[in-house]
């Protein structure tokens, strides 16, 4: 490898991490999993880098030693511990890319322990699903290093979009983004589960796709507002009552 | 559904305010802000 060519490491070798590594097509990838540390588990994982042509590291400080580029994509729930555990051992200046879907204060919280360490934090937003595009899919960076790390991530051929503020804010647009995006796909899985225990699946899916307006969210949100403050007590009693008949669909027949 | 979303309009729609004659999206979320900040206050 080239000495000007950046050294990549990935923490997380799950659905985001193997699709970057897939979008990057790049040897000499590094990584590190959770799932190595189960010996049950570890020998699959390492197979599954391997397929793809990235390393696997024993363990996570070797994945992060002397890498110039890092990227953490493991759960929401170790994304503090991940950047914890990768701190004592990064290169100084080292790029640390936060893609995980936290809350953030968890973002500020690993940005601090990063940071202390000489790292350079970068907060990442992953705005879509991250399958069908790889390292293209939408992402918003922002953070004190944003701007060179701009530059770094455009000469892996990702393309993210720059937003001005303090690590935070791009998870801060993903986070509120998702109370809707999350929410509405818990929602439909609960309707239809109901519908489907219920009996009443084409009937209930009928009745919403003649609902259905082609209202852009905020259009819709400026017209909710008005139903909610005009009606909203009456409305959460039917909620209520919509929660009541859930509970009797999922209580066992007797 | 969750409690908190039930909560949410139940909480909406105590606010007592009429949004109709307000056009705008800004104009209506900040109408609501005020009504829940004046129930805080």
């Amino acid at each position: 490898m080239r000495a000007n060519t950046p050294s990549v490491t990935v923490i997380g070798f799950g659905e985001a991490g193997s699709s970057l590594c897939i979008g990057w097509n790049r040897r000499g990838v590094r990584s590190f999993d959770i799932k190595q540390t189960n010996p049950n588990l570890k020998a699959a994982k390492c197979a599954e880098m391997h397929d793809q042509g990235v390393d696997a590291a024993e363990d996570i400080g070797a994945a992060v030693d002397g890498a110039d580029l890092i990227f953490s994509t493991v759960t929401a729930d170790q994304a503090f511990a991940a950047a914890s555990s990768a701190a004592p051992r990064l290169k100084p200046g080292a790029f640390f890319f936060d893609l995980n879907s936290c809350a953030p204060s968890t973002k500020q919280k690993s940005a601090a322990v990063i940071e202390a360490a000489g790292g350079r934090y970068v907060d990442i937003a992953v705005m879509a699903t991250i399958t069908p595009d790889y390292h293209h899919t939408p992402m918003l960076i922002c953070g004190d290093h944003s701007t060179t790390a701009l530059a770094a991530l455009q000469a892996l051929d990702m393309a993210p979009k720059l937003v001005p503020g303090p690590v935070g804010r791009a998870s801060t647009i993903k986070m509120v983004r998702s109370v809707l995006v999350k929410g509405i796909e818990a929602l439909t899985a609960e309707c239809f589960w109901a519908a489907s225990k219920a009996g009443v699946v084409d009937e209930v899916a009928a009745s919403l796709d003649a609902s259905q307006t082609d209202m852009g969210w905020k259009e819709q949100a400026h017209y909710n507002a008005e139903r909610m403050t005009t009606h909203g007590i009456r409305r959460a009693a039917e909620m209520r009552e919509v929660h009541k008949t859930l509970l009797i669909l999922a209580s066992p027949r007797t | 559904m969750t409690s908190g979303t039930i909560d949410r309009q139940q909480q909406f729609g105590e606010l007592a305010i009429s949004l109709v004659d307000l056009d705008s999206f800004e104009a209506r979320f900040a109408a609501i802000e005020a009504a829940v900040e004046a129930e805080k206050n």
